[in-house]
């Protein structure tokens, strides 16, 4: 339980970062959101899925806390990947970003 | 100047990470399936599907001790593994030269379990950490690919390190191919990065002493004295046995259990091992995160208690430490999942930079013979090692149960097929038509993943069908969605 606790928190805080990411913002077409409540999300949900983790004990719990974060990170990329690929357009977008790059 | 280190940089990262790609593709993919080796095993012995576990008992911990003496007169090297909970049966087992088999007993009665002859998951334990290539070079190649990966990912960072967290989540698979697969790389090789240089560093100082044999004459934090290590090589060439060995063990081996938990603790015994006159009851590696190899030596013949043995000093609890977080046999059942998926990603990120290396060289030298061999060799290791693991699970099942040399056929079936699909992908790379090659393997990957399940059923006891999810089912389901994945990357492949 813990676990998927810590790896929705996490999703959460890395969709929050990406949102406050101009260059993802404009793949997925999304107008600039209010930046405060996003960087709160960002730097506090990571804290609270630590102390969550941290209940399983220290080394399980660090490890745990590393883990969920890297498996949140590639849901929340795919899932942002699926919002970017929803937009029409955004193919055409997506290869002038990246021939930019 | 900060240009120029980003070129110096690409071109290591581009060569090492090629080169050593190779290898840790293999040793990341094997690692994973290493991480659940018991688990594959009881897979790998369907027999033990009937079993339901039981506590164990001092009087079937007795007989069984008798039984292992009595191979051990018989010149056997046998050993006693204790019930846990990934394992709940007492076995009585020997080093083969590259896996640890024999046969398995109840823990309430002593009676033997009529198990197949496998290997089980341990061929992926051996193939992960010296590439089934034997304790010498084999370790030493993984050691050199592990060092290979701390060079690769800190030249990969400095590469990347102007973007590493405004692009952190970025994925784009409807931009051109090579940034699609670059943008997967650079995911994977971020999000994963802790665990990569974890994994990476705690590999390379596990087997230092393969690199630097000049430091210290013993392994894994074993003295070289106190235990003789069990390799192919000492299995040939291990001391003369004396009288003491060749006794049956007169003492019971209950007393010593018992005694051996009073000082360690309830449940923490997992290993009881015989040398020279000596019974030595061994802590278990999933008792305590560092792995120490604590344990009490008792007299074979009285079990009168001779000493107890701790880790001596710091840097050997260190050194179990490090075994700890990278083994993690004592972890609960999520965190090595999350270790599982992580190395799975981390094979999928290495698969995703050798075709990186592919693409980008493929435009200037396509028709020469070292492309080819690249291609090919990239193609044996991205999805023919996958089939060939594959293919093992499936001769397990298929061959006869008790045929003579059964768990040599089965590894032979493993490299048999891996053996083709390096034939396959040399053919198809050489006559250039490599996306064939990948798809096709895909393709084969995908179908017989898919057919697991049935085998399963049609392989085994179904009483425990309806009892929940078990090792069986967990193999099969895990098996079931990485074949779904292959055939979604086969549609990938075949779309124009």
């Amino acid at each position: 339980m813990i676990v998927i606790a810590a790896l929705a928190l996490w999703f959460v805080a890395l969709s929050f970062h990406a949102l406050l990411q101009a260059k993802l913002c404009r793949i997925m077409a999304l107008p600039v959101l209010p930046h405060l409540p996003l960087h709160l999300g960002r730097l506090v949900l990571p804290l609270v899925a630590l102390w969550l983790c941290l209940r399983l004990g220290t080394v399980p719990g660090v490890l745990t806390w590393f883990g969920t974060a890297s498996v949140a990170g590639i849901i929340a990329s795919l899932a942002l990947t699926a919002i970017s690929l929803r937009q029409p357009g955004r193919r055409n977008l997506g290869d002038r970003t990246a021939d930019a790059l | 100047m900060r240009d120029n280190l980003r070129i110096r940089m690409g071109w290591l990262h581009e060569w090492v990470g090629f080169v050593g790609g190779l290898i840790l593709v293999i040793t990341f993919t094997a690692g994973s399936l290493a991480l659940f080796d018991t688990e594959l095993t009881r897979w790998m012995q369907p027999e033990l599907s009937r079993y339901t576990p039981a506590p164990m008992t001092d009087q079937a911990l007795n007989e069984v001790g008798t039984l292992a003496a009595e191979m051990r007169s018989e010149g056997a090297n046998a050993f006693i593994t204790l019930p846990t909970p990934r394992d709940p049966i007492i076995r009585i087992q020997h080093f083969d030269g590259h896996a640890f088999v024999g046969s398995a007993y109840r823990p309430d009665t002593a009676f033997p379990v009529a198990t197949r002859q496998t290997g089980g998951g341990q061929l992926f334990f051996d193939l992960h950490h010296s590439l089934y290539y034997g304790p010498f070079w084999g370790n030493m190649l993984t050691e050199i690919a592990a060092i290979g990966l701390l060079v690769a990912v800190g030249s990969g960072v400095v590469i990347h390190f102007r973007s590493i967290f405004t692009d952190l989540l970025l994925f784009r698979p409807f931009a051109s191919k090579t940034r699609a697969f670059m943008d997967a790389h650079i995911l994977a090789g971020i999000l994963f990065l802790p665990f990569m240089v974890m994994m990476a560093y705690t590999g390379a100082v596990i087997h230092a002493p393969r690199l630097f044999p000049m430091f210290g004459g013993n392994h894994h934090g074993r003295p070289g004295h106190e235990r003789p290590q069990q390799t192919a090589h000492s299995q040939h060439t291990h001391t003369p046995r004396t009288e003491a060995d060749d006794a049956p063990a007169a003492a019971p081996l209950a007393p010593m259990f018992h005694q051996a938990e009073d000082v360690f603790g309830t449940g923490t015994i997992g290993l009881v091992l015989f040398d020279h006159g000596k019974v030595s009851m061994t802590k278990a590696d999933s008792a305590s995160f560092a792995i120490t190899r604590d344990h009490l030596e008792f007299s074979e013949t009285d079990g009168t208690l001779l000493k107890t043995v701790r880790a001596p000093d710091t840097l050997h609890r260190l050194g179990g430490t490090l075994r700890g977080l990278h083994f993690i046999r004592w972890a609960p059942l999520p965190l090595r999942w999350l270790y599982f998926l992580s190395g799975l990603v981390g094979s999928a990120m290495m698969s995703g930079g050798l075709v990186l290396f592919l693409m980008k060289h493929r435009n200037q030298k396509a028709g020469r013979f070292d492309f080819r061999l690249a291609e090919t060799l990239t193609i044996a290791v991205t999805t023919g090692l996958p089939l060939a693991c594959l293919a093992y699970l499936w001769a397990n099942r298929l061959i006869w149960s008790d045929i003579q040399f059964r768990s040599g056929i089965e590894v032979r079936v493993f490299f048999g097929v891996w053996a083709f699909s390096v034939a396959h992908a040399a053919w198809r790379s050489f006559s250039g038509r490599s996306k064939q090659g990948w798809n096709e393997q895909c393709f084969l990957f995908a179908a017989f993943a898919l057919a697991l399940l049935p085998l399963d059923l049609l392989t085994r006891s179904m009483n425990s069908f309806f009892n929940g999810l078990d090792v069986y089912k967990a193999v099969d389901l895990t098996v079931i969605g990485l074949g779904t994945l292959a055939f979604l990357i086969h549609r990938r492949l075949a779309t124009p």
